[in-house]
């Protein structure tokens, strides 16, 4: 891939189970984030997504592998370089009621990582701010407001705009317009695309909502605990994933389309205990086409077509019709 | 339609709330119908009053700062105003109710077995056996591989999906004639939502039940609902079959909040034709049409209050909008429809 702004080597976190064992929140991540593009990653509740976003910010730490971005392995990074390279690195959060500190004035909220990660003069800061939070859509006076006065969408603006102040290059938005009423949510959608658009913005848009990372994302990423399993190009993806799993998790969707509602077949069972993953392919046990080989040999994440890699044994183009 | 179709009749009702501000109007003068072995969706956002009118027609949100008018008939018996004992003999064995959060709705303390096991003898004289058995068999019956083992279990030692599921098995535990299921799959995965929506059209087939499906989820009730009622700002704007409602909207509330949702397939916009602004929150609502301040065709005549009428001769398509006829098509064209 041309101009990689981001990308990840052998990715893991984990952490220390309640029976004492290690749980792999991620297992060895792969990925390749280029300049510009918005990458969407999906998959489920513990699937990862949202451990992988907080490691790329060094919000959880990486127990193994490699963050490079900007000629620097973050993981190696501390103290001062760390710091100015955070400002490089934004976060926009699910929660617009938790993620924003009550007691502040929106102003201060906004200017914070101005302020710390790039060393701007407060009135440098308060300048920047008012730009910022109009063009957000919310008019700089919304500045001296704290933001209990505000509505859902309203503060999922003013985290937008937070994450903009130091202009970084590389946002990661954590399911970041999950909580917003419908319509509110697609006047934040249309916000974000024109912000990622107009400054160039690499962003990493996780969702666990198929409709919303279609509309946003250049390309799509599954994930299942803990692994990439289906990586392709946005319009790829939905013509067809070839991850038994990215199938399974489009067809559960349901979908606002007139005539007869499908008749479809949901994914059996449930996730596996995390701490107790089945060996093989992960997904096998979920998997209505799984073999020997899938229940012995853990698949490697590969290239199947320019573009698409897929983590099957099976993937779905050589699936015949009837898995029985 | 015929008076012995309707299982649950509500006319007029209005809730209010007592807030700091003065007097939430939470819902506003709803009439609504459901029909036997229907599922009706009941569609809306936040601070729509979907959820308000759906706790108040079994008097769960009774209180001294709630007010609750109108009437709310359920085979032709009134619940508004009925009191607390005949309530409690209503809920649970005629009409159920499924929340959202079954984390919160369950006892963390009892096992999920014993807590089915409850509900049965709450409305029914059975020995215990009996009842404990008959919980086993209900927890299959709601697709829980393992039941014998689940109705052991501690609700934090089940999944999300399998919560659910139990709260399903209680709700169904005396076999109601109506299930009232406030957003029952929101807080689930996907793949999770597809069982129990599953489960869901499953239990309205074989057991008859008439089911009030509250979602803010259009997908959702595109999957299950034979019937659709959109409410904004305490009213139901919109009224009329699935296909109706999603396919051929007629309030321009109901056109944003479908142009409102990104296609799963067809060709990706290059931007959603969003609603501008945000519903009303606070106790001061607009006099006439509550969707006026938002709507882009707003005209004098909305200045009144719309009532609920049908559109077409025959159809039971209803919607709440002054608008006429070439607006409303304008509207259409402007994309605010799928």
């Amino acid at each position: 891939m041309s101009d990689v702004l981001l990308s990840t080597r052998g990715l893991r976190v984990e952490y220390s189970g309640r029976a004492g064992g290690r749980v792999r929140a991620l297992r060895d991540v792969d990925l390749d984030i280029a300049q510009g593009e918005t990458l969407g990653l999906v998959g489920e509740s513990g699937c990862g997504k949202s451990t992988l976003g907080r490691a790329l910010l060094r919000v959880v730490e990486p127990s193994a592998g490699r963050i490079d971005f900007l000629g620097a392995d973050l993981t190696r990074l501390r103290g001062r370089r760390l710091r100015r390279t955070r400002a490089e690195l934004q976060m926009v959060f699910q929660d617009p009621f938790g993620s924003l500190n009550p007691r502040r004035r929106v102003a201060d909220i906004v200017a914070e990582p101005l302020l710390r990660a790039r060393g701007a003069s407060r009135a440098e800061a308060d300048r920047a701010v008012a730009g910022l939070l109009d063009l957000v859509g919310l008019g700089a006076e919304a500045g001296g407001r704290k933001p209990h006065e505000f509505s859902g969408g309203q503060r999922q603006r003013i985290g937008i705009a937070r994450a903009l102040a130091s202009s970084p290059r590389f946002v990661v938005a954590d399911e970041a317009v999950s909580a917003l009423d419908v319509s509110i949510q697609a006047q934040v959608l249309n916000l974000l695309s024109d912000l990622v658009r107009d400054r160039g913005l690499t962003m990493l848009f996780i969702s666990h909502d198929l409709g919303v990372v279609r509309h946003i994302a250049d390309r799509v990423a599954v994930m299942y605990l803990g692994e990439i399993i289906e990586i392709a190009s946005r319009d790829d993806f939905f013509a067809g994933p070839a991850h038994p799993y990215s199938s399974a998790l489009l067809a559960s969707v349901p979908a606002l389309r007139p005539g007869p509602p499908n008749e479809r077949q949901p994914p059996q069972g449930e996730l596996p205990d995390p701490a107790n993953p089945p060996e093989g392919c992960l997904f096998r046990t979920r998997c209505a086409f799984a073999t020997d080989l899938c229940r012995t040999r853990h698949p490697e994440l590969r290239e199947t077509a320019p573009g698409r890699s897929v983590r099957c044994h099976l993937p779905l183009d050589t699936v015949s019709e009837d898995p029985h | 339609m015929t008076a012995a179709e309707a299982v649950l009749e509500v006319r007029d009702l209005t809730v209010q709330f007592d807030v700091p501000a003065g007097r939430l109007p939470a819902v506003d003068g709803v009439d609504l119908t459901l029909r036997t072995g229907e599922i009706l969706a009941l569609v809306g956002e936040s601070g729509s009053g979907k959820s308000a009118l759906s706790m108040s027609l079994v008097g769960l949100n009774r209180g001294p700062r709630t007010h609750v008018g109108g009437s709310v008939s359920f085979r032709g018996r009134e619940l508004v105003g009925a009191p607390e004992r005949e309530l409690r003999e209503v809920r649970g064995k005629d009409v159920a109710v499924v929340f959202q959060d079954a984390l919160a709705a369950l006892n963390p303390l009892h096992r999920a077995g014993a807590q089915v096991a409850e509900t049965i003898r709450a409305h029914a004289d059975v020995p215990r056996a009996t009842a404990a058995s008959r919980a086993v068999e209900l927890l299959g019956e709601v697709g829980i591989a393992g039941p014998a083992r689940a109705a052991r279990a501690y609700p934090h030692q089940l999944s999300g999906g399998m919560r659910q599921r139990v709260m399903i098995a209680m709700g169904l535990a005396n076999d109601p004639a109506v299930l009232i299921a406030d957003e029952p799959t929101t807080a689930l995965d996907v793949t999770i939502q597809a069982q129990v929506l599953t489960l869901l059209k499953q239990v309205q087939r074989e057991h008859g039940t008439s089911v009030l499906l509250i979602t803010h989820d259009l997908g959702v009730v595109a999957e299950v609902a034979d019937r659709v009622a959109v409410m904004y700002a305490g009213r139901i704007v919109e009224q009329g079959t699935r296909d109706e409602v999603l396919f051929d909207p007629q309030h321009p509330y109901t056109m944003g909040l479908l142009g409102s949702v990104p296609p799963l397939d067809g060709p990706v916009p290059e931007r959603l034709p969003a609603i501008p602004g945000s519903p009303p929150s606070g106790v001061e609502r607009p006099s006439g049409c509550g969707f006026q301040p938002r709507c882009s065709f707003a005209h004098d005549g909305c200045g009144e209050r719309p009532a609920l009428r049908r559109r077409y001769g025959g159809t039971a398509h209803l919607d709440a909008c002054v608008l006429p006829e070439k607006a409303r098509t304008r509207a259409r064209a402007a994309g605010a429809a799928v």
